[in-house]
């Protein structure tokens, strides 16, 4: 367990030695939050109505203000096991006295610990740019979202080594790992709120488990869940990250009799 | 002397031709990858469209077309010229191989630029001058022999200026050891590219029209599309582009002469 936390800390002090790159990119992917307000708010004002499904213009930009935050936690360009077993440098992690998928857990969990850490001031100016259209929650639903923002990271891990262990089989996945993260970006409701579309594919959208990523949790920031919806979203993140990580076991032990270390 | 780059120009085509055909997996992810982003982006512009009738003053297909020119213009430069500019940011200056620029007897900055084509992206033209032509006809907007040409060159013109931007948006590259990040920052400032002006608030306006002007890029070339050439317009555009032009060459100069060779 000691070396695990070193590894952990080592890891954190690497990638905040580093501080400029994360704070550049923090400021720029900022970008989208001002677009998508400047964009609703037209739409609001053009349309004269004071609903879009069930959101008003207030519930809208504040999914977008949580959307931000989670885009923060996305742990889909943080993980390196794909590449790492393409390059030939996972064999380092495989020889150590260690467990190479933990020791890569723990990575990808220093780079969104320094990244949160980072962004909080910049949420700060968000929320004082915007005040007059956030909606806070109640106490007990933060931290309800916090639960949820947890199982979520949880869930979202189990996908994406699912993704980068299809580098043992299949080579290189760094293609196909942008491409499945922006379908699962649109199907979790990261682009814009689920309850937006169309009911019949609103239906097709919700059934599946990448809602929980995006939409479930910015819902239930805005206190549009109840609390026994709650319990049952829970329950089925933790299911469906247990089939994820069973699927990963699978591609990972299958994955490791093909590797050869060889590297590109 | 420009024969000598249009000759290295197709040289490089064909090497990129060669070799991405070796990844034919890649070519296929990267189209599909294309191809979804339109479907989601159609998908979101649907939703928006069923609650209002117009953006700033632009209907469905007018946004549409502006989507898809914008479009056009990042898929150009992003299947001749953006690997070659980001990698200023990721590896040639950090690694000390802009060394192999300086020495060979081309214009550094030009042959950075092309230097790695991804010659299968243009297929995504495919895609988007078919859907720029159908908006564009859709519009209902008696588009004009003036208009066709004053827009062909403003857009060649608009093309030149995201060049320009995108060199000194990386150019800080040659006084950090590490900034990654900034080889994004272009991919996050292109999402305003899509936006009618109009929806934006004065500032934004502004800011990304002159300071920064990204948003110039695209708008001016199709608002010479639909309505009456504007000389104002074209002017500013031709000025602009040629100051951008300017600030970008000296920023790239200066940094040229604080390259120390150093690899870290």
């Amino acid at each position: 367990m000691k070396k695990y936390l070193a590894y952990f800390i080592v890891s954190f002090r690497s990638f905040s030695t580093y501080k400029a790159d994360f704070l550049v990119g923090i400021i720029f992917n900022l970008v989208y939050f001002f677009i998508y307000f400047s964009l609703w708010k037209a739409i609001y004002s053009s349309s004269g109505n004071a609903l879009i499904g069930t959101y008003t213009l207030a519930s809208t930009i504040t999914y977008y203000f949580i959307i931000t935050l989670i885009f923060r936690l996305d742990i889909s360009g943080k993980i390196w096991l794909g590449s790492d077993v393409w390059d030939g440098y996972f064999t380092n992690d495989l020889v150590k006295p260690w467990n190479a998928i933990a020791v890569h857990t723990l990575i990808t969990l220093s780079d969104l610990a320094i990244e949160i850490m980072l962004y909080l001031p910049f949420a700060a100016i968000i929320f004082m740019f915007a005040f007059n259209y956030i909606l806070l929650p109640t106490f007990a639903m933060f931290i309800f979202f916090l639960i949820t923002l947890i199982l979520g990271i949880f869930l979202n891990f189990t996908i994406n080594f699912c993704i980068q262990a299809l580098t043992f089989h299949f080579g290189d996945q760094e293609g196909n790992t942008n491409l499945i993260n922006y379908i699962i970006s649109f199907f979790a409701g990261g682009i814009f709120p689920l309850a937006f579309l169309p009911e019949n594919l609103r239906n097709i959208f919700m059934s599946l488990p990448f809602r929980y990523l995006f939409d479930f949790p910015a819902n239930v920031f805005l206190g549009k869940i109840s609390v026994s919806e709650i319990w049952i979203g829970w329950a089925q993140m933790l299911i469906w990250g247990l089939i994820f990580a069973l699927v990963f076991k699978f591609i990972y032990s299958t994955g490791l009799k093909k590797y050869t270390g060889t590297g590109r | 002397m420009i024969f000598r780059y249009i000759k290295i120009n197709l040289v490089l085509f064909k090497n990129s031709l060669i070799r991405d055909s070796q990844i034919p997996g890649h070519i296929v992810s990267s189209i599909l990858f294309r191809v979804l982003e339109l479907v989601v982006s159609l998908v979101f512009f649907k939703v928006i469209f069923t609650n209002t009738p117009d953006l700033a003053g632009w209907n469905y297909y007018q946004v549409l077309f502006l989507y898809a020119f914008a479009r056009i213009i990042m898929i150009v430069h992003n299947a001749w010229l953006k690997r070659g500019v980001q990698s200023m940011a990721t590896d040639l200056i950090r690694k000390g191989e802009f060394d192999f620029y300086l020495a060979k007897p081309v214009d550094p900055m030009v042959m950075v630029s092309i230097r790695r084509p991804r010659i299968y992206n243009f297929l995504s033209l495919l895609f988007l001058i078919p859907l720029a032509f159908y908006a564009a006809a859709k519009t209902g907007i008696p588009i004009g022999f003036d208009n066709i040409f004053w827009f062909l060159f403003v857009g060649i013109i608009a093309f030149l200026l995201y060049y320009f931007l995108t060199v000194l948006v990386i150019s800080p590259a040659f006084w950090f050891v590490r900034l990654w990040s900034i080889s994004e920052i272009m991919d996050r400032m292109n999402t305003f590219m899509r936006y009618p002006v109009g929806i934006f608030p004065e500032a934004i306006k502004i800011t990304l029209m002159i300071v920064f002007p990204v948003m110039t890029v695209s708008y001016i070339p199709a608002q010479t599309l639909f309505y009456p050439p504007n000389p104002v317009w074209i002017l500013f555009i031709i000025t602009v582009t040629a100051l951008f032009g300017l600030i970008t060459r000296l920023v790239w100069l200066a940094g040229q002469r604080n390259y120390n060779s150093a690899s870290s």
